[in-house]
């Protein structure tokens, strides 16, 4: 099953939070995407990941992944810890990213539903219904892709 | 590091005690329930070490409710604090057991939902206090149930009984021969846990099942350093666990596969052989890794093996019960190895069957089957974790090895009504292609709840005896 996380937190509008997301954008492509890269490639979860901020008001971590919402939420952390910190500190109320349990309720309460509703029957992370992603393949999962991919290839 | 004197025995050693019950309870008025616990708490042995016998053993765990209950005039605990730094999945009644958010994916479906626990009699979310009684025989257990009950009954709790089973509890024993209703000899493997901290090879850390020593390998909660991390130092999370045991579809499956294995079974009896490759030990708890063609003369029962030199399975499938649920040196997916620094989750279980032994033949309609408790630092991580494993068997990259191998299941105690799931046993033999069994539900869950077992210290804080 595919999930859809939407994370989306509301940038403090003060001097040196603004400074800081100027920085984060500067050195996203050299010094953050490559780390994001090889920790989602690796771990053959995610299908798709992407970081926008939207008029230096809101910044969103977009992505579809495999497997239970609770089971890989803690493989992000660890993997990601330093840029989830980076990222979470430019809002209000950002958790300490050693703490697992502020990271899981910091990260539940910032996820937000997309409209509609998910076709396969995928739940959001309090249990409710979650909103729908669309899927050119039926949401299969990376994992089963990939070796497809590359039989196809060679 | 951990303080084996401040722990609740149950966690730390296991009892010889025949005779167990698990009563549980919703708690009324905060004070009398903690003079309740005052009176009783007398009966909780403390770290490793024998109990002798003629008296009976009380040991005692909590819900998150229950404890935020009794808790709520403690001055230096803030129960709105500590409903963020315990363990979210102990804490978050959006993260329970019998929650939607989490019920499917612990493999709580069909049978097994929810909607059929406890009987029908009360939800998880009832539950505000688990006592477990371990006595040296239903005549202790008898006259100790009536006063413990009188007194509960004069102190406002309100037991949440199970009126179709013995003692209107979750009573039983420990197996007969230690032969669990599926015939397995039970409580062969344990974890030896490394108290001085000493790394020795083997050992396990405390900080795997005891609270109050994160750290960044074990981040356990509550993490942050103050008072909830002091009242949880040396507790540990427990998943009560109700089990219903199909005894006669077990047999029958055996049975009814014992042709088509007998060709690859080396002479070993053929239901015997299924029955090894389903558990991983024979019956008689030897391990099958370590003994793969037939039972040895004598049980084999060293806890010294892995499975790292049997990575497609061909000796001790990938899919029976015990490599799923204790990986070992088995290698796990990149994504659970940063998950796991450490190594696979570990969990200590204690417990006890239910039930009269299943006479053979047709299903005598009969419920039987085992209650375990499931000891942890760390809930999600470990206890739902393992459920999770044992549902779909993503979690190693070995599971390449077979058709679809990142959706089997555990040969035992997978819910085959799981969406997705690979619902057949693939036992890879040497002279052919993989057998592949049907497999069906051999079990039905009846009763989970998440709790905490808390440390003698803070036993006394729930209790009305406050000294420190």
């Amino acid at each position: 099953m595919t999930h859809g996380l939407n994370l989306t937190l509301p940038i403090k509008q003060d001097a040196d939070t603004l400074a800081r997301l100027e920085h984060l954008a500067e050195i996203f492509e050299t010094d953050i995407q490559p780390a994001i890269d090889r920790a989602l490639r690796e771990s053959q979860l995610v299908h798709f990941a992407r970081v926008l901020v939207i008029d230096n008001k809101y910044i969103q971590v977009i992505t579809a992944y495999d497997g239970d919402h609770q089971e890989y939420t803690e493989f992000f952390r660890r993997a990601l810890k330093p840029i989830f910190a980076q990222i979470f500190s430019l809002a209000d109320g950002a958790p300490d990213t050693d703490d697992p349990a502020a990271f899981f309720d910091f990260a539940k309460k910032a996820n937000i539903r997309s409209l509609g509703r998910a076709a396969d029957d995928a739940k959001d992370m309090e249990g409710h219904p979650a909103g729908w992603l669309f899927s050119a393949y039926d949401h299969r999962p990376v994992k089963e892709l990939l070796p497809r991919l590359r039989d196809d290839a060679a | 590091m951990a303080n084996p004197a401040n722990i609740q025995r149950l966690i730390v050693s296991g009892y010889t005690r025949p005779v167990r019950t698990v009563l549980m309870f919703r708690i009324g008025p905060a004070g009398p329930a903690r003079e309740f616990l005052g009176r009783w708490i007398a009966k909780t042995p403390a770290g490793p070490g024998e109990t002798p016998a003629g008296e009976p053993v009380l040991h005692f765990a909590f819900s998150w409710p229950g404890l935020a209950h009794l808790l709520n005039d403690e001055g230096s605990l803030d129960t709105a604090e500590g409903r963020r730094q315990m363990d979210p999945f102990f804490a978050d009644p959006t993260q329970r057991p019998d929650s939607p958010a989490l019920a499917e994916q612990l493999g709580f479906i069909g049978p097994s939902a929810p909607a059929h626990w406890w009987s029908g009699q009360f939800t998880t979310a009832s539950i505000d206090l688990v006592i477990v009684g371990l006595f040296d025989s239903g005549e202790q257990k008898g006259r100790c149930l009536d006063a413990l009950r009188t007194d509960a009954v004069g102190a406002g709790l309100v037991e949440l009984e199970l009126p179709d089973r013995e003692d209107n509890a979750l009573s039983g024993a420990t197996p007969d021969g230690g032969r669990v209703h599926f015939g397995y000899r039970d409580g062969v493997s344990g974890h030896v846990i490394d108290w001085n901290n000493e790394s020795r090879p083997g050992t396990v850390s405390p900080r795997e099942f005891f609270t109050g020593y994160p750290n960044d390998d074990y981040p356990t909660s509550p993490f942050r350093p103050g008072p909830w991390q002091d009242f949880a130092r040396d507790g540990s999370y427990l998943g009560l666990t109700w089990l219903y045991q199909d005894v006669a579809a077990f047999e029958a499956f055996l049975r009814d596969n014992a042709a088509a294995a007998a060709p690859h079974a080396n002479g070993a009896d053929p239901e015997e052989w299924i029955a090894a490759k389903l558990m991983g030990r024979w019956r008689d708890g030897s391990p099958l890794v370590t003994h793969p063609d037939r039972m040895p003369a004598s049980p084999d029962l060293d806890n010294e093996f892995g499975y790292a030199d049997d990575r497609a399975g061909l000796r001790c499938p990938l899919t029976s019960h015990i490599r799923v649920t204790n990986l070992r040196d088995q290698k796990l997916s990149f994504a659970n190895e940063i998950r796991f620094p450490k190594g696979p989750p570990k969990l200590i279980r204690r417990g006890f069957s239910y039930g009269p032994p299943f006479p053979g033949g047709q299903d005598d309609g009969v419920d039987r089957g085992l209650v375990g408790l499931f000891a942890c630092a760390r809930l999600n991580e470990q206890f739902y974790t393992v459920l999770r494993w044992m549902q779909k068997t993503g979690f190693s990259d070995d599971f390449d090895q077979a058709p679809r191998g990142q959706s089997r299941q555990d040969s035992v105690m997978g819910n085959r009504g799981k969406p997705g799931a690979r619902t057949e046993a693939n036992i890879p033999v040497s002279n052919g292609p993989a057998l592949e069994f049907g497999l069906r539900d051999f079990v039905h869950v009846k009763g989970v709840a998440a709790l905490f077992a808390p440390g003698m210290h803070a036993l006394r804080m729930l209790a009305s005896d406050r000294q420190t």
